[in-house]
């Protein structure tokens, strides 16, 4: 048959192209990681570098670990003896922490979860505990947590009492730790002259259940007449919920019509600054990450405008700060040495891993409630399998 | 055709004009099927195209080599890849088993008009229809929770995508099957061939290309699948590849995902390089099933 040569043909050539197209990218892997590997100095041992603002390399020197003999090595490392057996038994057991829940919080414990790894990591040895981290938002986070599928469960909000009924019905008992702030941002496009500022009132008026605003002139007399169009958060996530609660005084209450919701943030970036009448709503690091493309807006409780950053966050002022949590499982704490390890870890470098996943870090009184919170926590007896 | 036309002579004039009629619209019709293929085809070219564009810079050796991270210089995606690879093999082979033994069955030992086998071809056909996130449903309820419960593991996304490619898998075997003349099987049996024999020997070996291309299909379909795989559990972030059905994983759409979705303008082009790659396998499997096709092609 004629087809099937030239047939033939075509899948020679094809497979020829791909594997042109393969030895290409391979061959252009990046010159990048050798320059860095240089620039790791051996005064680097255990902390944690970010170079360029993009690579974490530097954790472990060529030929050392974290069991090293060297007294001043091991003095870099923030644990205490007792810690490091504990870490050790994190390390031979090759435990997995379970994590899962808000999307939000997902790049703070994603920052801890790989630079513990890196720090249990020996050169030799490359496997240690493990760190898997989920995004199924906070309130799918927190069902898998009650039913006793996760160790931790990331969350933009405190445990709702449902899920206290629920994780209790299953007995599961579990910590909270406060783990950094956020700022709900409210955002518009950037040729929104009008909106610098809204009045919490008038956020009410927008998205309460029921509302029919569609238009910017019906928020305020004197705003322009530009069709109003809103993007929310998805129902399943915690921002969700308190952005529900901040607005309309009741978590999950929103106008049913005229929104378009969506789970993914960039949607709702994309979706702002290409409609000049669009309004939505995320958390503060993403916003500031986004600053180019969206405007900020500041809100109005009644004692003038405050616009959402770091500053305003942390002092509380700005109407719709909130705090954002891990929850423990006190059980996991127990039984799995890898667990309590690593949220001895995470919080001991706190200030390094939200300076890195650009969130809003905590103040100096709420680390000091927080290193209360983490004593409690190695209270719990620990039992072997 | 026109040699049929001509050959009948009937009147003249008459003829001549319907056949230029004719001709005009055969023309507008070709040309209107070639401006469909070249829109579907500009569509594939212009997504491909930016595709690529966005994620040239990233893709390179250590997009595959590293494992996903918060930080998108050094995030990758080799566990995904392996997940995917652990996933998507285990669930084809399965399901290539039980959807040739279904067809097989279905095709040349079931009764073709009793009941039964009339509910089941048409159970079979509406299942071909379900959409994947309610076989994650499924999943999830009697799989990863519920008697099995097999936890979030790769042994769970196996068996739900096994579940979701199987019915197509067993309407395009049975296809295959049914193309296979049956001068062939009466053939065998002459000779003195038994029932096994011969679809052991005949029927399989003609039927070959018809259920590579339907297995493929269903096995691509799997491969690019992140609905169901949410519900169940791949995760975002990994930083070990499988190495049983009971490990934690991930998926590259799974990854793709949640890349696209970071606030860092970066992970954009890492997505992006991911999507290359993933369109990359599914290429590399279409390549194997044509190899196959053709190699096996009967021509009788």
């Amino acid at each position: 048959m004629i087809s099937q040569s030239v047939k033939r043909k075509f899948a020679r050539i094809l497979v020829a192209s791909l594997t042109v197209g393969l030895v290409a990218v391979a061959s252009a892997s990046p010159v990048s990681a050798a320059k860095l590997d240089d620039s790791c100095k051996s005064s680097d041992l255990y902390k944690i570098q970010k170079i360029d603002t993009k690579y974490i390399r530097c954790e472990i020197v060529k030929g050392t670990s974290i069991h090293a003999t060297d007294k001043a090595k091991q003095a870099k490392f923030k644990w205490t003896a007792a810690k490091e057996s504990q870490y050790i038994l994190a390390n031979a057991e090759k435990e997995t922490i379970r994590v899962d829940g808000s999307s939000t919080v997902y790049p703070l414990t994603a920052v801890a979860a790989k630079y513990f790894e890196n720090s249990t990591k020996s050169v030799k040895k490359k496997d240690g505990a493990k760190v898997t981290v989920g995004f199924s938002g906070t309130g799918g986070g927190f069902e898998k947590f009650c039913r006793n599928e996760t160790d931790i469960n990331d969350a933009s909000r405190g445990i709702s009492a449902k899920e206290v009924a629920a994780c209790k019905a299953t007995g599961i008992t579990y910590t909270e730790i406060l783990i950094a702030n956020d700022g709900l941002t409210v955002v518009v496009n950037p040729a929104n002259t009008w909106a610098t500022s809204l009045t919490m009132a008038e956020m009410k008026a927008i998205w309460k259940d029921g509302s029919t605003i569609t238009n910017w002139k019906d928020v305020r007399p004197g705003f322009p007449d530009q069709a109003l169009t809103l993007f929310g958060a998805g129902t399943d996530s915690g921002t969700f919920d308190s952005f529900t609660e901040f607005v309309n005084g009741k978590a999950k209450s929103v106008r049913k019509t005229g929104v378009q919701t969506s789970e993914d943030d960039n949607v709702t970036v994309k979706g702002v600054s290409s409609d000049k009448g669009a309004m939505g709503y995320f958390g503060l690091s993403y916003a500031e990450e986004n600053s180019s493309k969206v405007k900020l807006v500041a809100l109005d409780k009644g004692a003038g405008a405050v616009s959402p950053n770091v500053a305003t966050v942390q002092n509380g002022t700005y109407p719709m700060a909130r705090p954002l949590y891990i929850y423990v499982k006190n059980a996991s704490i127990a039984t799995k040495p890898a667990v309590g390890a690593f949220v001895q870890f995470y919080v001991d470098n706190l200030a390094q891993i939200s300076t890195d996943a650009i969130f809003v870090p905590l103040t100096a009184q709420q680390m000091k409630d927080l290193q209360g919170g983490v004593k409690a926590i190695a209270l719990i007896p620990r039992v072997k399998k | 055709m026109s040699s049929v036309v001509s050959a009948q002579p009937v009147v003249a004039d008459l003829h001549d004009t319907t056949s230029r009629a004719r001709k005009g619209l055969d023309k507008l019709f070709l040309g209107g099927l070639w401006m469909f293929t070249l829109v579907a085809i500009i569509t594939l070219v212009t997504l491909v195209g930016t595709t690529l564009l966005k994620g040239y810079s990233r893709l390179n050796w250590s997009l595959v080599a590293n494992f996903p991270s918060p930080f998108p210089g050094d995030a990758g995606i080799q566990a995904a890849i392996f997940g995917s690879v652990w996933v998507v093999v285990t669930s084809g082979l399965i399901s290539l088993f039980i959807a040739m033994s279904t067809a097989i069955y279905l095709e040349e030992f079931a009764d073709q008009r009793s009941r039964l086998n009339k509910l089941i071809t048409i159970n079979i056909q509406t299942l071909a229809g379900v959409p994947s996130i309610v076989f994650g449903i499924l999943g999830l309820a009697f799989i990863a929770r519920g008697w099995l419960g097999w936890g979030f593991t790769v042994g769970t996304a196996s068996a739900v995508l096994t579940m979701m490619v199987l019915p197509v898998m067993i309407v395009s075997a049975r296809e295959a099957l049914k193309a296979v003349p049956s001068s062939l099987r009466e053939g065998a049996f002459a000779l003195g061939a038994t029932r096994w024999q011969t679809i052991v020997k005949q029927v399989l070996p003609s039927a070959i290309p018809g259920i590579a291309t339907g297995s493929i299909l269903g096995v691509s379909r799997a491969l690019g699948e992140s609905a169901p795989l949410i519900l169940l559990g791949a995760l975002a972030y990994v930083s070990s590849n499988p190495t049983g059905f009971a490990s934690d994983y991930t998926v590259l759409p799974l990854v793709i995902l949640k890349y696209t979705q970071e606030a860092q303008e970066e992970f954009q082009a890492v997505g992006a390089a991911a999507i290359i790659v993933l369109l990359m396998l599914l290429v590399a499997l279409n390549m194997i099933a044509i190899i196959i096709r053709d190699k096996s092609r009967k021509s009788w």
